[in-house]
């Protein structure tokens, strides 16, 4: 037994793409590790991989190759009855709180259905008993259990959602685009909430999202991927405040803040983060952001980059990782804008 | 379901939200069958069905006649009444045989009916749910049965079954099962994409369980409807079968037979095809209208449009003057939206400027949207719009349609979150575009084609040639939010209504659009009108910014203005729940409870509810939207209005920024 609770080693998932070519590697040698209440997130833009990841996790892609452990048993190619038993320690919330649930179910047979499906024997007026106390445990008053969820809110659904994940207690909970819905103030709530049960509960989180952000509150350590690929891995502070992939850089300075001044330079440092290299991976080696790349050369694409552990201990998929400029700091999340926004009165 | 006692909650936190917008609406079963209730067609459809179905099982209690007693002295009489609907050729009475026929027919349907049903929903939901090898096998068997001709085997059935009417109708069951095959199949396809299967699979459900639990309960509508349909059909043919004599031994009385028999007499007696064949129409014809109406149902309960329950107006006396300035290119003022008595926008004011980039930014349910489609005039016929909406000193709410169109891409343009919405998939973008170019300038050949490539290399487009080929699905997402602006831009608008552009965009290319967007307000010298809920998106592009919470205007002011002093605690709120501004490992500020409904929106500040600063004097009437004065710091800020009575009691930041260096030294 490790003491990681998860642990991904070298996962490969491919899809299929028909006779005569290769198959579409969505993810390539990925390796990952959760500990115990600890919250990962994995960030990219579309096509990155990351849902791919999370669908590995929880059992719905298929695994070409690797290993997904959690707590030392291996859980990639788990059958029905091992993800009954996985239930209790595993558990998902997904983006869209309005195909999330069930709309044919009442909201208690929704946030029950885990106990039912994979918890201890309980009588009717237990499983009742601990929905109610979960729902409350999200915000949502008892009189839901007899509602239908087309009666309630986007974030009062996913609140829903995310008691149904945490019926059981499980250790770990993959978020996918859990917040991505919602508005800012709702998002803000369901993020707390998170937080909150997090504390409580000491359960860890699996979050993968495309919002720098949010990635960047939440997070403990921060999985950057493009591709399929690992760019970047560390801490969200160092991966978010002092990024040291060229990628990792880009997609912070896109970050637009409400702030007119500072959001000034962060768009010309924006615009300095892509360019046109000319300079391309061929047959699936090299880097794949080498044609955006203000740093790019022929090096990148020689060979593909191996995610390289750094003397501060986060890891960087980039040859010429030593010889780049520190990042433009216009460009990095640490903001001070936060004062201008406190909802207080003058004292 | 399960039944749910209700115990008490064990000691978790309070409730910070209430639990549902409204309380006590029925479940949804009973929704269902109110809704049918109201289609007239489908309720005397359905009416008439079941008058024929009860009256063919009484048939042994209220047929006047044993429907075999011939009467050879009262033949083919009309109707009277001793004979309801008259007597056949052997003197035997209509009303009865029709009665006691009936019993066969719809016995027959029944049969066959359930025999498809069973055989259509099983193998459908396991091919369609299952899917792979399975679906593969199960798609083939069904293509195959129905590429048999059923005519044949029917016929070859009845003479091998010793004309035996329950295995025949049996058979017919079988061979009319692809159809319910088919429709549960794609049904449960769509299902099973949907999240929440995912998340009973996550759990351990087996298969058999999360089809039975999840699946089925979500496509009933579909099959109940095609099931109807499917009636309709099996009646038709069984009547076929029954008139050349197949299913049923005469003397022994069918809907089919009769007709049969009144056709050999039709010459003597032309009454006597009326009652038979007129049933058999009128049933199939029922059939069908109860499919329709349950279809009409089954759509209405997916969309599940709320109550659209009269809101109480709460309309101030006040004028909402929003500060004008002499040169304004679109002046909205006092503009109100409402669906079927329901306000959704409550008098919004603003200007836009030549060559100005002005945000309309809060959260959904704020009523932005409704907002730019009340400029440009799209929304729906049964929105009502009040106020103006003057474009180049033009009224544009409730013009004539010539109007409209004049000013429709021309003067403003249009681009939505979904770029793909304005593209059509089965053209290429350079005939699209073509298409526009040549409406809005006139152009031919290759000058047309000439100014395709100068609009897509406008909007930075590397090798617009290559993308002028290509069909919106060759398309990436930024590629097609550029292809789009192209569109917007062939009129050479002067204003463009910008809808979330970038909201389904990725970051890194949300920035360059954001730069495009930018670009072309430079070269151009249009105005933007920029719809979105990301306060980093206003502070990038926009000049002006009005912020809506539940159909008001709530503030407005310039950009830097609003960020460096918002003043309605809503704007505050908004900026304070965004986790950019948040340090690391502290709690996010959320704004407690959502945006309220148009229904419930209060008399008063509709912020109220939600707010840490309300006082008594927030709730007693509707709150103005007042200027405030410029601010010592910026002496020359022109036009910030807030919709608050506390709003100059909020601290600027750089009050809040000089006390908190002051509290560190």
């Amino acid at each position: 037994m490790s003491a990681d609770l998860l642990e991904i080693n070298d996962l490969e998932i491919t899809y299929p793409r028909g006779f005569g070519k290769a198959p579409f590697r969505a993810v390539q040698e990925l390796s990952l590790r959760v500990g115990r209440g600890e919250t990962v997130s994995i960030v990219g833009e579309s096509g990155s991989g990351k849902t791919t990841i999370g669908s590995a996790i929880l059992g719905l892609a298929r695994v070409a190759s690797g290993s997904i452990k959690l707590n030392g048993e291996e859980i990639a190619h788990a059958g029905v009855r091992q993800r009954r038993e996985l239930a209790s320690r595993l558990q998902a919330v997904f983006q869209d709180p309005f195909s999330s649930l069930d709309p044919s179910q009442t909201v208690g047979d929704v946030v029950a259905e885990p106990l039912r499906v994979a918890g201890p024997k309980l009588s009717a007026a237990e499983i009742n008993e601990r929905v109610v106390a979960m729902l409350a445990r999200v915000g949502i008053a008892q009189s839901a259990v007899s509602k239908y969820p087309a009666e309630f809110s986007g974030g009062q659904r996913q609140r829903i959602a995310i008691a149904r994940a945490l019926v059981l207690e499980p250790e770990i909970v993959v978020c996918d685009e859990a917040v991505s819905a919602l508005d800012v103030s709702v998002q803000a709530q369901v993020l707390n909430l998170l937080d909150d049960l997090q504390r409580d509960v000491g359960t860890s989180y699996v979050f993968i999202s495309h919002n720098m952000a949010v990635v960047r509150h939440i997070s403990d350590r921060v999985v950057v991927l493009y591709r399929g690929r690992v760019m970047e891995q560390g801490t969200a502070a160092e991966v978010c405040d002092t990024p040291a992939h060229p990628y990792t850089r880009s997609l912070l300075a896109s970050v637009p803040v409400p702030d007119v001044a500072a959001q000034k330079g962060r768009r010309e440092a924006r615009m300095s983060s892509i360019v046109a290299s000319g300079i391309a991976p061929h047959d699936g080696v090299g880097c794949p952001f080498a044609p955006r790349c203000p740093f790019a050369q022929q090096k990148c694409v020689d060979a593909t980059p191996p995610l390289v552990e750094l003397p501060d201990g986060r890891s960087v998929a980039c040859v010429r990782v030593g010889e780049l400029p520190p990042p433009d700091e216009r460009s990095v999340l640490a903001t001070t804008a936060a004062v201008s926004t406190t909802v207080t009165e003058k004292s | 379901m399960t039944a749910i006692d209700t115990p008490a909650v064990p000691g978790g936190p309070s409730t910070d939200l209430p639990a549902a917008e409204s309380g006590g609406r029925p479940p949804s079963r009973f929704r269902a069958l109110r809704e049918y209730l109201r289609r007239p067609l489908g309720v005397i459809a359905g009416a008439f069905l079941l008058v024929v179905i009860v009256a063919t099982a009484l048939a042994r209690v209220i047929s006047p006649y044993d429907p075999l007693k011939q009467d050879l002295f009262h033949s083919l009489a009309l109707p009277s009444a001793t004979h309801l609907l008259g007597t056949d050729k052997l003197g035997r009475d209509v009303l009865s045989r029709l009665l006691w026929g009936g019993q066969v027919s719809l016995l027959g349907l029944v049969e066959a009916l359930a025999v498809a049903f069973v055989i259509g929903i099983t193998l459908g939901l396991v091919a369609g749910y299952v899917g792979r090898v399975i679906d593969n096998v199960i798609s083939r068997l069904t293509e195959v049965v129905m590429a048999i001709p059923g005519i044949v085997i029917l016929l070859m059935v009845y003479s091998a079954t010793n004309n035996n009417q329950h295995i025949g109708m049996i058979v017919l069951g079988v061979l009319s099962a692809p159809t319910l095959i088919r429709v549960t199949r794609g049904a449960a396809q769509a299902v099973r994409e949907e999240t929440y299967v995912a998340a009973s699979r996550v759990t351990g459900m087996g298969r058999i369980l999360i089809m039975i639990r999840h699946v089925l309960p979500n496509i009933w509508g579909p099959i109940i409807v095609n099931t109807a349909v499917l009636a309709a059909v099996i009646l038709g043919i069984q009547g076929g079968l029954n008139y050349i004599n197949l299913g049923v031994n005469p003397p022994n009385p069918s809907w089919g037979g009769m007709v049969s028999e009144a056709q050999q007499t039709l010459s003597q007696q032309p009454w006597l095809i009326i009652p038979s064949g007129l049933l058999i129409t009128l049933v199939i014809m029922s059939f069908m209208l109860v499919a329709d109406a349950l279809r009409d149902t089954s759509a209405s309960n997916r969309s599940r449009a709320g109550s659209a329950k009269a809101a109480a107006q709460a309309v101030s006396a006040d004028g909402d003057d929003v500060p004008a300035a002499d040169e304004v290119l679109l002046r909205v003022r006092d503009t109100s939206v409402s669906f079927s008595g329901l306000e959704v926008v409550s008098r919004v004011g603003f200007d836009v400027r030549p060559g100005e980039a002005l945000g309309i930014v809060g959260e959904s349910g704020c009523g932005k949207t409704v907002t730019a489609s009340a400029i440009l005039g799209s929304l729906d016929a049964s929105a009502v719009t009040s106020g103006h909406v003057i474009f180049e000193g033009q009224e544009l709410v409730n013009a004539p349609r010539k109007v409209r169109a004049g000013i429709r891409g021309s003067g403003i343009a249009y681009i939505s979150q979904d770029p793909m919405v304005a593209l059509d998939p089965s053209f290429s973008v350079a005939s699209q575009l073509g298409e526009l170019v040549g409406r809005h300038d006139h152009l031919r050949g290759a000058h047309r084609r000439e100014r395709v490539i100068d609009l897509l290399t406008q909007v930075g487009l590397p090798d617009p040639a290559d993308v002028a080929r290509r069909f919106p699905h060759q398309l990436s997402g930024g590629m097609a939010q550029r292809v789009s602006i192209a569109c917007a831009l062939a009129g050479r608008p002067r204003l463009l209504v910008a809808d979330e552009p970038t909201t389904a965009l990725d970051v890194t290319i949300q920035g360059e659009i954001l730069g495009l967007l930018r670009r072309l307000q430079q070269d151009t010298g249009m105005s933007i009108v920029i719809i979105t809920h990301d306060l980093g998106v206003v502070a990038d592009i926009c000049d002006r910014v009005v912020v809506m919470y539940a159909g008001q205007v709530i503030e407005a002011a310039d950009a830097e203005e609003l960020f460096a002093d918002p003043s309605h605690p809503y704007t505050r709120a908004l900026l304070a729940s965004n986790p950019i501004v948040a340090e690391a490992g502290t709690k996010l500020l959320s704004i407690p409870g959502t945006v309220p409904n148009p229904a419930d929106w209060p008399h008063g500040c509709r912020f109220a509810d939600r707010c840490p600063l309300r006082l008594d004097a927030c709730t007693e009437g509707p709150i103005r939207l007042e200027l405030l004065p410029a601010p010592p710091t910026h002496p020359d800020t022109l036009d910030h209005a807030a919709r608050c009575i506390r709003a100059e009691e909020l601290e600027t930041t750089n009050q809040l920024a000089a006390k908190k260096t002051k509290e560190a030294a």
